[in-house]
């Protein structure tokens, strides 16, 4: 696997685990949603991503791409463990906001970014860059999602919707909360090219990506990408298995970064060792 | 000229180049009844006729502007606009603190007929300037038209609202003077009473002072920003001529007044305070003045 990559998302781990020490520590105040497991994907963004031309939208989970994108990560997440929280220029986890970034906006409303993703990527239109507007799989049941698609063909808008999907919306998997949406189909049905990116499909996903960004780069016109993606920290709880949300994330480690279920562990997957 | 005319003029004179003008039928149709005429024409300005899906329409402004484009969303009526509620509340306080320097403004009509259901309701520019804390304005006469459109090119977001009811009427008092923020117009002076008239109250209260001489020497202020406005000229004329008349016509709870009128009751300085805070109390001012024809 590629080096860069791999380096990628092992730094936005060790971020990751440096911020969930200080959740645990109760030094953070702030709502913060981890996302150990997520990290691939950022990583693929940030590998194909050209900073000051193009521009990334986020939405409340967003650190596994702060860590990547934002100037001095660290210092913004302990600024979040400042007594004085309404003092914060950084606006909290949920809505990152950091001076001169790549990272237009963020939002801390479920469905919220989209159309302002597609404002920011009216304005690159003429320009060389491109937007990418992250997401997952509870805000696309917003209808401001299809709104968004809708206007971003419309206008033949460079963006990329980056679909998320860990099947868990603040506490609920995809089946005990709504009907399956097949967003090939609803995809095609506004002409718009969609992409289904396996969790285990590392050099096809690699590949695969690279070209979207490509295709996004020279018809300046939008696509939808939805990642599988198995956000860590689940544990039992009454025999039930309770899947992380946000806060102090409970992690059995097996060294320094990797996790004890290492054979399942991203990190380790990415690293292409057997 | 009617309202509305003057206002497109003033429209087109004001956009700056290379801004972005959007809504539903804004270069097709009706063009908004008027508002958008001509918009089209202008160089160096993009014109989109676009979906209706108010809310992330508001959302796109919103992302044009952090991406330093100037926009326009010229939109029918202001209850089109509570779908976009979230992004005039959420992500204008994101961005607000971020004091970027281009606007993103919504230009749209309030449906202040009274007759269409449930839509009338939506008379209260008050609660969606309290709850956004954003740059919200009546658009009444040609004099504050021609001031509060430059808010457009300001930065930041503004909401500026145009009568349905009245602007298809021709209005043109002589604007005599305004405070620095621009949030009250006087447009008549007097030492016997004091008329102050939140927003599209001003055009009946006008028609009242026009058509009845016992009205004419009456201090006339409008009242553009239904919230925050400044008081000093307002409590300096009814000082002097001890007669106010408040007029508000709006459906809004969060009367503008209130503040007003705590402040002259507390002066103790034999003031009468009237108070016509509904059509109905409005329209029997004017039925007092039945004997004069209307002649606006």
């Amino acid at each position: 696997m590629n080096k860069k990559l791999y380096n990628l998302v092992l730094h936005s781990r060790r971020i990751q685990l440096e911020v969930n020490n200080h959740l645990k520590d109760k030094k953070i105040k702030v709502p913060v949603h981890l996302a150990i497991g997520h990290e691939y994907v950022a990583a693929l963004v940030k590998y194909n991503f050209i900073p000051k031309n193009d521009k990334i939208i986020l939405t409340h989970r967003n650190i596994h791409y702060t860590s990547l994108f934002s100037k001095n990560p660290k210092k913004i997440y302990l600024e979040f463990a400042n007594k004085n929280i309404d003092k914060l220029k950084t606006f909290g986890s949920m809505n990152y906001y950091e001076k001169n970034s790549d990272i237009a906006y963020t939002s801390s409303i479920l469905g919220n970014n989209f159309s302002v993703a597609c404002g920011v990527a009216k304005a690159l239109k003429k320009k060389k860059g491109i937007t990418i507007c992250t997401t997952g799989d509870g805000a696309i049941e917003e209808g401001s999602f299809y709104e968004s698609l809708l206007l971003a063909k419309y206008l033949e808008l460079p963006i990329i919707f980056l679909i998320e999907n860990n099947d868990w919306s603040m506490g609920t998997t995809i089946k005990e909360r709504r009907s399956q949406i097949k967003l090939d189909k609803l995809a095609s049905s506004l002409n718009i090219q969609y992409f289904n990116f396996k969790r285990n499909n590392f050099q096809k996903n690699f590949k695969t990506y690279k070209k979207v960004v490509q295709k996004c780069r020279k018809y300046r016109t939008p696509f939808i990408c939805e990642f599988e993606v198995r956000t860590e920290g689940s544990y039992k709880k009454n025999n039930n298995v309770v899947k992380y949300h946000h806060g102090p994330m409970k992690l059995e480690m097996k060294n320094k970064f990797l996790l004890k279920d290492y054979k399942n562990d991203i990190l380790y997957k990415i690293s292409g060792k057997k | 000229m009617r309202i509305i005319d003057q206002f497109n003029k003033e429209l087109c004179l004001k956009i700056k180049p290379k801004s972005i003008l959007f809504g539903q039928n804004i270069t097709t149709g009706s063009r908004i009844a008027g508002m958008t005429n001509n918009i089209e024409k202008l160089n160096n300005v993009e014109t989109i006729n676009t979906q209706n899906s108010e809310s992330s329409l508001i959302g796109f402004g919103f992302g044009l502007m952090l991406s330093k484009v100037n926009s326009l969303y010229l939109a029918k009526q202001l209850d089109f606009i509570l779908l976009g509620m979230d992004h005039i509340v959420n992500t204008l306080n994101f961005l607000a603190p971020q004091k970027i320097k281009f606007s993103f403004s919504v230009i749209t009509y309030i449906v202040d007929s009274g007759y269409e259901g449930p839509q009338s309701r939506l008379n209260c520019l008050s609660e969606i300037a309290s709850m956004s804390k954003s740059c919200c304005r009546y658009l009444v006469f040609p004099g504050d038209i021609k001031y509060s459109l430059k808010k457009i090119n300001n930065g930041g977001f503004n909401l500026l609202c145009l009568s349905q009811k009245y602007s298809r009427e021709i209005f043109n008092p002589k604007l005599i003077s305004k405070d620095k923020k621009g949030d009250i117009f006087k447009y008549s002076s007097g030492k016997d009473y004091t008329f102050v008239a939140v927003g599209f109250a001003a055009y009946e209260v006008y028609k009242i002072i026009l058509n009845n001489p016992k009205y004419y020497g009456v201090d006339f202020f409008v009242i553009t920003n239904p919230i925050n406005f400044e008081k000093i000229e307002l409590i300096k004329s009814i000082k002097k001529t001890k007669n106010a008349y408040f007029f508000d016509q709006s459906k809004s709870e969060l009367k503008s007044l209130n503040e007003l009128e705590n402040l002259i009751t507390s002066l103790k300085n034999n003031i009468k305070l009237k108070k016509f805070y509904n059509k109905d109390s409005i329209k029997k001012l004017y039925v007092n003045t039945d004997r004069y024809k209307l002649n606006v």
